[in-house]
């Protein structure tokens, strides 16, 4: 075993004492590095962000419901779309017709028809939207419904609701 | 058996006399002359044996202030790129044609209702499902043929954030 006493060179320091000063080193330097960044970091709010659920309902009343097609934006707050879902209803379970330029921006067109003879009726969720919402200001959002039809191409009169809702 | 060593009480009022005590030294005496020669290629092997160990020492010694810096390069690009997120899960994006870019909204108002949305879309749908004969209008991709691209030709354009070209 290696005696820890200096050298007999006098001025060499022993390798342990070295080892030490540069662990040293390094912890202080990435502490002083981390400060540093959380000193001059801007404060985004991004450090708040979480995921949200909104629920997209068409009511076409007695009609059975065949196509509908709206857009939603929001008003305010800081809001990124992530991914699209289909509805609740056999119908529209399948994911919408929507632009993939959507995708993390806060606005989006999502359209989607059925030829199935089994059609929903009354209320009925046909989409879901998952979205990041960063800050602390609470969205708002607003969403019209630009068309919507029965199975034999008809226009109809339909409502368009929102619920939202806390991924999990 | 021996005695025990324990002389310490007798060493104390032990005296020599002054001739015993110059015989003693001088019997050991260290003054040898040790020629200069031999001195320095005593040295010499001393330095050739211990050099070595001291590089080897300044060589760790600078490794590690190495590996300490690389250490404060690598966190300086992490916080240089930001926090690490987690990418979103993958979207079921659908393929994004040309040709929805350029649709011709009158070619794509198959209901004839004077505009372009879903219903068009599902208007499509409907007469692609009944087997009836088409219409070259209704090609809306221009390949030739009316099929499922068409359909999804309308629905695709009636999505874009852009619309400018089909409304």
């Amino acid at each position: 075993m290696r005696p820890n006493t200096p050298s007999a060179t006098g001025n060499a320091e022993p390798f342990q004492l070295a080892h030490a000063r540069g662990i040293i080193f390094v912890v202080v330097l990435c502490a002083a590095l981390l400060g540093a960044h959380a000193a001059v970091a801007p404060k985004t709010p991004q450090g708040t962000a979480h995921l949200a659920l909104l629920d997209v309902f068409v009511d076409s009343g007695a009609q059975r419901l065949a196509a509908y097609q709206f857009e939603l934006a929001t008003e305010k707050g800081d809001v990124k779309i992530l991914r699209i879902e289909g509805g609740e209803h056999p119908a529209f379970r399948e994911p919408p017709y929507y632009d993939p330029a959507a995708i993390k921006t806060n606005r989006v067109a999502v359209a989607a028809f059925s030829t199935s003879k089994d059609l929903p009726k009354g209320k009925t969720r046909v989409a879901r939207i998952r979205v990041q919402v960063a800050g602390s200001i609470e969205p708002e959002y607003v969403i019209r419904l630009e068309a919507a039809g029965t199975s034999d191409g008809h226009r109809i009169k339909a409502s368009v609701s929102l619920a939202k809702g806390e991924a999990r | 058996m021996a005695e025990p060593l324990d002389n310490a009480p007798y060493e104390s009022q032990l005296k020599a006399s002054k001739p015993l005590r110059d015989d003693l030294a001088a019997l050991f005496a260290t003054d040898v002359p040790v020629p200069p020669a031999l001195d320095a290629a005593v040295l010499a092997s001393a330095r050739g044996h211990l050099m070595p160990r001291r590089r080897t020492r300044v060589v760790l010694r600078w490794a590690v202030a190495a590996a300490g810096a690389a250490a404060a390069a690598a966190l300086l690009f992490v916080l240089a790129l930001g926090p690490i997120r987690h990418a979103p899960e993958p979207v079921a994006m659908l393929p994004a044609p040309e040709v929805a870019k350029a649709l011709a909204p009158e070619k794509a108002d198959i209901n004839h209702d004077g505009r372009v949305d879903v219903l068009d879309a599902l208007a499509l749908a409907r007469e692609l499902e009944s087997k009836g004969p088409s219409k070259a209008e209704w090609d809306i991709t221009g390949d030739g043929v009316v099929d499922r691209r068409d359909v999804d030709s309308i629905a695709q354009a009636v999505v874009r954030l852009e619309r400018g070209t089909v409304q």
